[in-house]
């Protein structure tokens, strides 16, 4: 899974690149959402919580 | 003056990125999942100057930069509240004292200072070309993120990092 925000973190530099900035924007933006579920698993699972 | 601190920018978190991949492989230890959501900030973080330089220079790509300082601060932080008792095992080496994580910390409330300023220093402007220099941040951030994807994967495989 971590792997997997890396790539599409990879993905959005390429459309930056390719010069698709509306859809770079909404992409770094799902996958910087992403990121913040993660932080939210890796909380409740080193904590032993359920939210 | 505005587009040359953005490249710097990019630069600087390469050269950050790039020391904790050299420690990473020089002490063959497997950085923490807090450790890689803190790289992705990071990564997420280049991503706003990187539109600034490609497209133009706006507010909304200076926004991304200011959502990914505010993950990365709060991942950080929950790091540092996770080891701060005394006596409770720390994780990595200390550079000067601090632990990476603190480090990790102070970059991106430097980062937010830098982006008060550069806010500060906005102005419309015209797209332009890339001059090498630019170019040179975009070929070393596009290969950091796209090594950091090959030894991630190999690393931990699908699954997210294991303690």
């Amino acid at each position: 899974m971590m792997a997997a925000l890396f790539v599409l973190f990879f993905i959005s530099m390429l459309f930056v690149m390719f010069n698709k900035a509306r859809v770079a924007i909404v992409f770094t933006m799902i996958t910087l959402g992403l990121c913040f579920l993660m932080l939210l698993y890796h909380a409740t699972d080193t904590l032993q919580i359920r939210l | 003056m505005v587009r040359f601190l953005n490249t710097l920018w990019i630069y600087i978190l390469v050269g950050i990125l790039l020391g904790a991949y050299i420690y990473q492989e020089v002490e063959a230890e497997i950085p923490c999942p807090l450790c890689m959501l803190q790289r992705l900030a990071m990564i997420c973080m280049a991503i706003g100057p990187m539109l600034n330089l490609r497209v133009k220079v706006s507010t909304v790509h200076y926004g991304i930069s200011l959502l990914s300082c505010i993950f990365g601060g709060t991942v950080s932080l929950r790091q540092i509240a996770l080891h701060i008792c005394p006596g409770f095992p720390t994780f990595g080496i200390r550079i000067f004292g601090l632990e990476l994580y603190t480090w990790a910390f102070l970059v991106f409330a430097c980062s937010l200072l830098g982006l008060a300023l550069l806010l500060f220093l906005y102005k419309r402007e015209e797209k332009r070309p890339l001059n090498l220099f630019e170019k040179g941040a975009f070929a070393a951030i596009l290969l950091i993120t796209l090594s950091n994807c090959i030894t991630t994967f190999l690393e931990c495989g699908l699954s997210a990092c294991s303690e």
